[in-house]
């Protein structure tokens, strides 16, 4: 489970993340769209995905969950009456929800989710709950080491540069203590289909 | 989840720290409408509700207009609200292997408030209540700064309760249906953003 940095900016938003692909104690790096952290869906959603390989693909098997936006705005009550619905019945066949937690009534599934269209940014948090984001969010086995960068030193009043050299710095911090992170890290934002690298 | 009530309007507090199982949000992102555990039940029928102490019991009805409609009463919360809560909770797997939920809800129109608990019982609120962490302690400040205005009340509740969490709160009441954010200074002053 890698890590994902989702950074509101004006206009976009910014989905950083590892490209590490983790199977037990073998470690790849994905260099194809269908290996990677965040899926490109209808409608201008990006999608990062920070859970095992079964729900990612899972997920990037229904672009329909987004075409029906049909030129609307990604908003968190369509995220939560047709997305959430939806990928609680997919984790459930697939076997991905926690029984233990289910028996507490704290059903979760292994995984973060971040949603991104235009500025607009959304984490399906692991219980099925829905947060908006205002400024940033990190998600992803390892995260935490990331998170002194981002809350020490982003500001809203920096540039796109300078944001995108913290989030690449934020990652590189994730990358020396998880071991289900590593570089090259990608960048993808909402408002170009192009992926760059940023360091690492 | 702190419960007041004032001349006839109910005022509802409920903290505005959010924590993801796995990850970190920026603290802005806990204030903004949409993430709130109050909210106006989307109808004309002038209903305010908190679902205090998880993020997705509050977000899986929050856009429901029919959760409950009308005149508030004990019996349509026991009739068809609860009955609903069930169905919607345990199709998530919300509800544990006793058939409990997991939060508290919180219903109020006008001067009537009433509080659903993890075990689906109806109980109304007639002066104040507090629940979560500290709720007897919480209970108890609220009457005894029964002389203060309720923002203020709720607030001297919260400072006795959570001594060190400095997250604003989140508010509601049945005379504006609005929610809005309080904060609270480190100087222990409060103030209204």
């Amino acid at each position: 489970m890698s890590v994902i940095i989702g950074c509101v900016r004006d206009g976009k938003v910014f989905l950083a993340t590892d490209s590490q692909r983790t199977w037990g104690n073998v470690v790849t790096h994905a260099e194809t769209a269908f290996g990677a952290n965040v899926l490109r869906m209808p409608e201008g959603v990006l999608v990062g995905v920070a859970c095992n390989q079964a729900v990612k693909r899972g997920i990037a098997a229904h672009p329909d969950w987004f075409s029906d936006l049909k030129g609307e705005p990604l908003t968190k009550r369509h995220v939560m009456e047709r997305i959430v619905p939806e990928l609680n019945r997919e984790t459930e066949e697939l076997g991905e929800i926690d029984e233990c937690a289910k028996e507490q009534g704290r059903s979760l599934y292994n995984g973060t989710i971040l949603l991104a269209q235009g500025d607009r940014l959304f984490c399906i948090d692991g219980d099925f709950s829905v947060q908006r984001v205002a400024d940033y969010c990190l998600i992803g086995h390892g995260s935490e080491y990331a998170v002194p960068r981002m809350r020490g030193f982003y500001r809203k009043e920096l540039s796109d540069g300078e944001t995108v050299t913290l989030l690449g710095e934020a990652l590189s911090d994730a990358a020396v203590y998880s071991s289900q992170s590593s570089a090259p890290f990608k960048l993808y934002d909402t408002a170009t289909n192009e992926t760059a690298n940023i360091g690492g | 989840m702190l419960i007041v009530k004032d001349e006839g309007t109910v005022y509802i507090a409920a903290s505005t720290a959010a924590v993801l199982y796995c990850g970190y949000m920026d603290q802005a992102s806990c204030l903004l409408p949409e993430n709130l555990q109050v909210w106006k039940v989307p109808n004309d029928d002038g209903i305010v509700a908190c679902a205090a102490g998880s993020g997705f019991e509050g977000d899986v009805f929050r856009y429901d207009g029919k959760l409950i409609e009308g005149e508030l009463t004990k019996e349509k919360l026991v009739l068809e609200t609860v009955p609903k809560l069930r169905r919607v909770l345990g199709r998530y797997g919300k509800l544990d292997k006793d058939g409990d939920m997991q939060v508290r809800c919180a219903f109020a129109q006008k001067d009537r408030v009433f509080v659903i608990s993890t075990g689906f019982c109806v109980s109304e609120i007639t002066d104040c209540a507090a629940y979560g962490r500290n709720a007897g302690r919480g209970t108890s400040a609220l009457r005894i700064a029964k002389e203060m205005k309720p923002e203020e009340r709720i607030l001297f509740a919260r400072r006795i309760t959570h001594e060190n969490e400095r997250s604003p709160l989140a508010f509601i009441d049945t005379a504006t249906l609005t929610p809005r954010i309080v904060g609270v200074e480190a100087s222990g002053k409060e103030e209204t953003e």
